[in-house]
């Protein structure tokens, strides 16, 4: 038997006792869960509609500081895929929220929800017709003279096609976050996605579109372990109610895929992914070469060391191609989503970005 | 801490805890509100705690718990890095376009079938199909546009109206300055 001093076994009950006040909040929490099951509340920052195309539409969120950068910020996220709920996901876990504090005229572009109806939509549509007029109707509304553009995932390539056909665009900063550029390094989906392999036309006129439950199923195959993770960390931690409250808004988010338009999605896989043309510059957008040499703005990539959708080589590409002076490239810890919401986001990525882009937007 | 308990009473001490729990548990499924479910579980964790800490007094350490999901992490990770790598081939890659080419050879036939006899029935009840519904929202869309386009040039030609109209100002100002 081992000889315990009373210091030791004091210590070790203490301990122990620790251990088990988690415990019982564990299955507290779980039967809670599982009793009372409640939709967490999103999207909290106050904001107003701007404008509207179609489905998709300009939202303002004002600055919350009195000092405000004289240059608004415009965000671009992912065209379907997933909801944008998750750059506001919850107040002190929300990139807008920060943003706003930060002193930011900010608006965001809501692509919106797509039905058989939008089948239509082009890479071109977006590039050459939405997002003009929302940079437009962004000016007007905000009475400045430039303009700030934040492209997220597939936002960032379609924000640096914008800026690249349209050097009279008076954009002040460009920022891709975990956007890839260079798709030939873009991992498991280039490979996956190959021409050889995947035969993008047949997919296309097989379902009009990419149905959700797709989507859902290309995303979890990319890492198959994640479900497992993510619960037995929510178990680890479930005596910690900021946790759960992060994790219940997080995974509803996550659980919540969009379809994607099916002619836009065959340019998307058939020119970006299968062919990597915007790297090479023989990417043509409405008669228009997209020359990412181009764009002259201020430029900042950020990557994520273990993002599996857009790992860091692709997305850093940006700052490769483009003819700016000031460009910068930052590598943070965590996967594609730690840069937009939860801890390590708030703590590092976003004051890095405002940080980056405040100086930039007087 | 005296002595140490027999393994049957250490079941005993668990099984009256356990019973507690439980009557803390019926008594909290009768009330609204419903107050804070932890509250019930503390008393009968802390009954437990007793002759779990004796037990492991005797020399077992509560970092094991630890131990075991740092071991449960790792062993994740380690499994999620042997998959990532057997999908990153070429084989895989091959094996997952010959199975979504066959998906496609057989769903798409069969989609399409049973398409043609839903919109058939809904001809026969009178009702819109997906697709007429998917057509008529296409239609809007294309109104939408083109009213926006509309708006467009009127915006457009309401500047230039504005500017000719400063102009114009401006110039019977001048005018009449010379005049006078």
């Amino acid at each position: 038997m081992v000889q315990w001093d009373a210091g030791a076994q004091q210590e070790l009950l203490k301990r122990w006792q620790e251990e088990m006040t988690r415990q019982t909040k564990r299955v507290a929490k779980a039967m809670e869960l599982g009793l009372r099951p409640s939709e967490p509340e999103v999207g909290k920052t106050p904001r107003e509609l701007i404008y509207r195309k179609g489905k998709a539409r300009l939202y303002r969120y004002r600055p919350a500081t009195d000092g405000v950068h004289a240059v608004p910020l415009l965000m671009v996220p992912n065209l379907g895929i997933s909801r944008p709920y998750i750059f506001d996901l919850q107040p002190g876990n929300s990139f807008i929220e920060h943003m706003v504090k930060q002193g930011f005229d900010f608006y965001l572009l809501d692509w919106g929800i797509f039905g058989e109806e939008d089948n239509g939509l082009t890479v071109e549509d977006c590039v050459v017709g939405i997002l003009p007029i929302m940079v437009k109707k962004l000016l007007q509304a905000s009475q400045a003279p430039a303009v700030s553009l934040l492209g997220y995932c597939m936002g960032a390539p379609l924000s640096a096609c914008y800026v690249a056909v349209h050097p009279e665009s008076p954009v002040r900063n460009l920022i891709n976050m975990a956007g890839p550029i260079d798709f030939e390094k873009a991992g498991l989906f280039t490979t996956w996605m190959d021409k050889r392999h995947f035969d993008v036309e047949k997919f296309v006129d097989t379902f009009g579109g990419v149905p959700a439950d797709f989507i859902r199923a290309g995303f979890k195959l990319l890492k198959p372990t994640a479900d497992l993770s993510t619960y037995t960390n929510l178990w680890w931690n479930l005596w910690n109610e900021g946790y759960v409250e992060s994790f219940k808004a997080l995974n509803m988010w996550a659980n919540e895929y969009m379809p994607v338009p099916g002619c836009f999605f065959k340019q998307w896989v058939g020119e970006f992914y299968q062919e990597n043309k915007l790297v090479k510059g023989e990417l043509y957008l409405g008669g228009r070469r997209v020359d990412l040499s181009n764009i002259h703005c201020s430029v900042l990539a950020v990557g994520a060391e273990t993002d599996y959708i857009a790992p860091p080589a692709c997305v850093k590409a940006l700052v490769d191609v483009v003819a700016s002076r000031d460009k910068e490239y930052f590598e943070l810890h965590g996967g594609h989503i730690s840069l937009i919401a939860g801890r390590q986001a708030s703590k590092v990525a976003w004051p890095e970005v405002s940080g980056w882009l405040g100086p930039r937007s007087q | 801490m005296s002595g140490t308990l027999s393994s049957e009473q250490w079941l005993e001490q668990w099984k009256e805890s356990m019973q507690r729990g439980m009557d803390a548990w019926l008594a909290m499924l009768g009330r609204t509100p419903q107050p804070d479910i932890s509250q019930y579980w503390m008393p009968f964790f802390s009954q437990g705690m007793v002759p779990l800490s004796q037990m492991m007094s005797q020399g077992a350490s509560p970092e094991l718990l630890q131990q075991w999901k740092r071991f449960l992490d790792q062993g994740i990770e380690s499994w999620a890095k042997a998959l990532e790598k057997a999908m990153a081939t070429e084989a895989f890659a091959s094996a997952f376009g010959k199975y979504l080419e066959q998906y496609l050879a057989t769903v798409g036939p069969v989609q399409k079938e049973m398409k043609k006899a839903s919109e058939a029935y809904l001809r026969v009840l009178g009702l819109p199909s997906r697709t007429q519904i998917a057509e008529m929202a296409s239609q809007i869309s294309w109104v939408e546009s083109r009213i926006e386009e509309l708006e467009e040039k009127i915006e457009k030609v309401l500047d230039g109206l504005g500017s000719l109209q400063a102009a114009h100002e401006k110039v019977s100002t001048s005018g009449s300055g010379q005049t006078s």
